[in-house]
């Protein structure tokens, strides 16, 4: 199976930007839902959904 | 005016604050764009799964980008509502109940300008998604699966934009009505509840605003529409009613009491 990576790396290139997104902003949150070490284990492992579920569930409104 | 300008300037520096102008956008252009790369790469897939014999996978067709860009729009009107309703519910209710707006109301603040300028941050934030995933999978489809017409794309998105206008609108109402979830709650089910009435009853919901989401697909797999005309004055009278009511409903209830919550 030959996979043309150039068309891939934007694809990897938002998966990545998201993850860090979710964690700059589980970094600088003050308190979240539940532990943090907890949401760390999301959204490293739960792909496009973990980021997703962090910041629509785990974000306590400011 | 200035007064609903500056307020928009703090609603989009508040949505940069939450991150929402960041993942939301990501999020949208991550979900679209997959529609064309598993198009295009699923009998790549299906031979790796190893389950599908070899012959088979041969006469799996790849789909036309018309297709592609038919599910691409699909992908909004099912996760695209629900991610957009569901971080926008807490667009008016969050200020009310968190005390915020007591401080601002106060203030000659009035709430055509608050329920105004919440309106055009949502816009805002919908449309800076919707474009930059649309276009992103437009390019996709083109390179991978060939050419979609200008005219056709553009029409289709123009009504799915409107459709979604439709929903947050709805949702910023409901939100001004109700708390947080309860507002998302009701507004996913009105919109589900349109299209699918639509798709069961046609003539039924002929006035209604998920007669926009037939005719995107319609228009963008090439089928002949009649004038979507009708549709898109009644879409923006309802988004306008939407909006209308939230502000007065916001200045006749005023702030809530905030003892017990």
């Amino acid at each position: 199976m030959n996979i043309n990576w150039g068309l891939l790396a934007p694809v990897i290139v938002l998966q990545f930007l998201l993850m860090i997104t979710a964690f700059i902003s589980l970094a600088r949150a003050e308190s979240v839902r539940g532990a943090k070490w907890i949401w760390v284990f999301v959204i490293l492992f739960g792909n496009i959904v973990g980021s997703i579920v962090y910041f629509i569930i785990g974000r306590k409104e400011a | 005016m200035r007064q609903a300008l500056y307020m928009y300037r703090k609603e989009l520096l508040g949505m940069t604050r939450n991150y929402q102008l960041l993942w939301i956008p990501i999020v949208f252009m991550l979900l679209v764009v997959m529609q064309p790369v598993t198009s295009y790469y699923m009998p790549d897939i299906l031979a790796a799964s190893g389950s599908v014999p070899a012959e088979l996978i041969s006469k799996i067709p790849i789909p036309g980008p018309a297709e592609v860009m038919g599910s691409v729009l699909g992908q909004y009107s099912t996760f695209g509502v629900l991610i957009l309703v569901i971080a926008g519910m807490q667009v008016v209710a969050g200020e009310r109940y968190g005390g915020t707006a007591a401080l601002v109301l106060v203030r000659p603040v009035s709430s055509a300008s608050f329920i105004s300028a919440k309106w055009a941050g949502q816009m805002t934030l919908m449309l800076v998604s919707f474009i930059a995933s649309y276009a992103m999978a437009w390019y996709y489809t083109a390179l991978l699966l060939g050419p979609v017409p200008w005219r056709i794309g553009f029409i289709a998105g123009g009504l799915y934009i409107l459709w979604l206008m439709f929903a947050l609108s709805l949702n910023l109402l409901l939100s001004t009505l109700l708390r947080g979830s309860a507002a998302a709650v009701i507004s996913l089910l009105v919109v589900a509840g349109l299209s699918l009435g639509h798709s069961l009853a046609p003539a039924w919901f002929a006035w209604s605003p998920a007669r926009l989401l037939m005719l995107a697909n319609a228009v963008i797999i090439g089928s002949s529409v009649e004038s979507a005309f009708a549709s898109v004055i009644m879409t923006s009278l309802l988004c306008l009613a939407c909006i209308g009511i939230a502000i007065w409903s916001l200045r006749r209830q005023g702030i809530p009491d905030l003892r017990g919550d």
